[in-house]
């Protein structure tokens, strides 16, 4: 028998619900592996582009989740030069000035709720971590900022 | 040929359903309800996602789905009325209770609100008198309870993340 702790066993029920498969049903993202408490999810911008991301998912969902940009085939860190481009909500949530770019600039990912005092999220009432919608909250906020004109679309093919 | 359903209900609980493609749309219905633990499927329809109208097709399984899942959503609402304020102006609009936020929002942004293509899709639907909004994938019919079937927005802009 395999031993799976609580939060594993509840990211991977959350993993089952139909609202995380009908996010992939509509191309929005799509799971790639989960090496527990680790996660690696392609979501996908309004240019057809898919972006990686590795979560950190520990304490799930009690506590918020963490992700950064990832590089899936190399299994390291995306290269600055591969981040998404744009202005507005892009330029916002894809800082590489702040924390060494490891984490999304999001009032619902758990770095950035660490890094600021605890009314920051309040002041995004639609981005505040929601336990009992978990990870799929956080794919849809970040599908609708890599989904905006804000997105600048890459020159790379899309995958 | 079997297709995956997901069904959203008025309370925006969502069930996975297998349906073949000879079974008719009194069957799906019935066992739609069974999943969701309705016995009396009087006033039961169910629609296509961002349909206005109910299924009456005798197959709910069309050629195009071959190849893909559908998205139903069930209902005693035949229609949820749609109040958006934007500024100084209210719109208003009759929706099957399976058209999503997302279609609500373009329907509202294209009514001349001299916005720009990449401005209107600045904007979100946010519950009047509330600070909370509603995702874009979800169904109208999930947000507005039955017998009133009506709902109001505000269209806002979205927030960029400060601070």
């Amino acid at each position: 028998m395999v031993f799976m702790s609580p939060d594993e066993r509840v990211f991977r029920d959350h993993l089952e619900r139909p609202d995380f498969k009908i996010g992939e049903l509509k191309k929005r993202w799509r799971l790639v592996s989960v090496t527990w408490p680790s996660a690696i999810f392609y979501v996908s911008s309004r240019d057809g582009f898919e972006f990686g991301f590795r979560f950190e998912c520990g304490n799930y969902p009690s506590s918020p989740v963490t992700a950064r940009l990832w590089d899936i085939g190399n299994d390291t860190p995306l290269s600055e030069l591969d981040w998404p481009q744009g202005g507005g909500r892009v330029a916002a949530t894809f800082r590489s000035d702040w924390e060494n770019g490891r984490a999304l600039y999001l009032p619902c990912d758990f770095v950035a709720v660490q890094k600021h005092p605890p009314n920051w999220p309040l002041k995004h009432p639609s981005q505040v971590w929601k336990p009992a919608k978990g990870i799929v909250h956080y794919l849809e906020i970040v599908h609708d900022i890599l989904y905006s004109h804000d997105y600048i679309p890459s020159a790379q093919p899309a995958a | 040929m079997h297709v995956t359903a997901f069904v959203k209900s008025e309370s925006n609980h969502v069930e996975q359903i297998l349906i073949g493609d000879k079974d008719n749309a009194k069957k799906v219905l019935e066992a739609v309800a069974d999943k969701f633990g309705i016995h009396d499927t009087e006033e039961l329809q169910l629609f296509r996602e961002d349909d206005d109208w109910p299924i009456s097709s005798q197959n709910i399984v069309k050629l195009e789905d071959a190849e893909d899942a559908i998205i139903l959503h069930l209902s005693r609402c035949r229609h949820i009325k749609v109040v958006i304020h934007y500024q100084a102006t209210t719109f208003q609009h009759d929706f099957g209770p399976g058209v999503t936020i997302s279609k609500i929002t373009k329907w509202v942004t294209d009514k001349g609100l001299e916005l720009s293509k990449e401005e209107a899709a600045e904007h979100v639907l946010q519950f009047t008198a509330s600070v909370d909004q509603p995702a874009p994938d979800e169904h109208i019919g999930s947000l507005a309870s039955c017998p009133d079937c009506t709902i109001e927005f505000d269209l806002v802009r979205k927030l960029l993340v400060q601070g």
